[in-house]
């Protein structure tokens, strides 16, 4: 058996909210990991939408066919996108396709990330709880293994996306199984812990 | 403009993973609130008229023509409910009528009904930015617009609380909320609390 709990506090004008939801059940999957850190880059051309270069710093160890995400901030406003698919010549990255924010204005400076990808085993119908959290501002998706996308979560640094099924909030993932997790994170600095969590009422 | 704060401080633990965010919440608009929400009244269903229409009996009840009612009761293991009925009363005799939810049950299905407690909001939790909500009983919330109609009806169970986090879940609010109905489902009173934190529309 395994066990999964909420804890929430909310604080507000000296109202305190304290409240916690408990599940147990009897299996869990997930990975703990640490990304490696994203590579700093500009946009350099800007084809469309979701067709660009990325001038990326050297060593940025990226491989024509990878799957990468890219990160910016523009007018203050962030953005990413997730799932392009590389072609390296060079430090010059043509990114294309994906999913998410339309690529900013030319010259924007970006982070690009070589998609990590990590086996897991689980039916969505199973869970009772999932959750996730990366140190830095990331992206996870839950993936078939095709792969073709089930969820895709965008994760704010430092803060826990999660779902109980508590029949309040749509199940997050349903129908096919899920066999991988794919990730990506922004920064550049250095790696940032991932986790990824699912309580469930089937071992897989 | 963005001058109401709010934190909330989320921990998940799953098989021993831990989870930690300590998010704060800046809006420009914010509401806080805590009600006693008086207990539910056992009963039965002496009449079935049809799925929103019945007669349940219940005595001691405090329940006066023209409030609105929730009613609980058990389908298995399954609690169900039908919330916002009109009701009428004739001594122990509470006609309901109308509401939203599950079919009314068989005659002679043991029922709580519960008076509604009506909670001024006037909040727009499309732009929301984080609303935690908490009963430590169970029950349910119905968030309604000003003309009275329910948008969202929210099953709360014994001190999980309801928490909607822009950028962690999904806001599923449509309207303008002006009103929350709160009731509880069993025979003891409970404490509702509310924690609203948004940006103006």
């Amino acid at each position: 058996m395994a066990s999964g709990v909420v804890k929430t506090t909310g604080d507000m004008a000296g109202l305190s909210i304290t409240g916690e939801t408990s599940r147990t059940d009897e299996a869990t999957a997930g990975v703990n990991t640490s990304l490696s850190a994203a590579s700093t880059g500009t946009l350099s051309t800007r084809t469309d939408d979701d067709t660009g270069v990325v001038a990326a710093a050297t060593g940025h160890g990226i491989s024509t066919s990878d799957k990468v995400a890219v990160y910016w901030t523009e007018s203050g406003v962030t953005g990413m996108r997730y799932g392009m698919t590389a072609t390296v010549s060079g430090d010059n990255i043509t990114v294309d396709g994906g999913s998410g924010d339309n690529l900013p204005t030319q010259d924007n400076a970006v982070t690009i990330h070589k998609e990590e990808t990590y086996a897991v085993a689980f039916d969505g119908d199973d869970m009772s709880m999932v959750a996730a959290r990366c140190d830095a501002w990331g992206h996870v998706r839950f993936e078939t293994s095709v792969p073709a996308t089930l969820k895709a979560v965008e994760l704010e640094a430092g803060r826990v996306w999660h779902w109980a099924d508590s029949g309040e909030e749509t199940r997050p993932i349903t129908g096919t199984a899920v066999a991988q997790v794919t990730a990506s994170q922004s920064g550049s600095s250095g790696t940032a812990n991932l986790k990824v969590k699912a309580l469930l009422n089937a071992a897989s | 403009m963005g001058n109401i704060n709010g934190t909330i401080v989320e921990t998940v633990t799953i098989d021993g993973v831990e989870m930690t965010s300590v998010g704060t919440v800046t809006g420009d608009v914010g509401a806080c609130c805590s009600y006693a929400i008086p207990a539910a009244t056992s009963g039965t269903v002496t009449t079935w008229t049809d799925a929103n229409t019945g007669v349940i009996t219940a005595s001691g009840h405090t329940i006066t023509t023209g409030d609105k009612v929730d009613v609980y009761w058990m389908s298995g293991s399954t609690r169900e409910r039908r919330v916002g009925m009109d009701a009428t009363v004739s001594g122990s005799a509470v006609t309901v009528d109308g509401g939203q939810g599950d079919d009314l049950p068989d005659v002679d299905t043991v029922v709580t009904i519960a008076e509604v407690m009506q909670i001024e909001c006037a909040c727009h939790p499309a732009n929301l930015k984080a609303w935690v909500m908490h009963l430590d009983v169970e029950g349910t919330v119905c968030t309604l617009d000003f003309d009275g109609a329910v948008d969202e009806q929210i099953e709360l169970t014994a001190n999980e609380p309801y928490q909607n986090i822009d950028g962690v879940h999904t806001n599923s609010f449509s309207a303008t909320c002006g009103y929350l109905w709160v009731s509880v489902a069993g025979t003891t009173a409970g404490t509702f609390k509310s924690q609203f934190v948004g940006d103006a529309l």
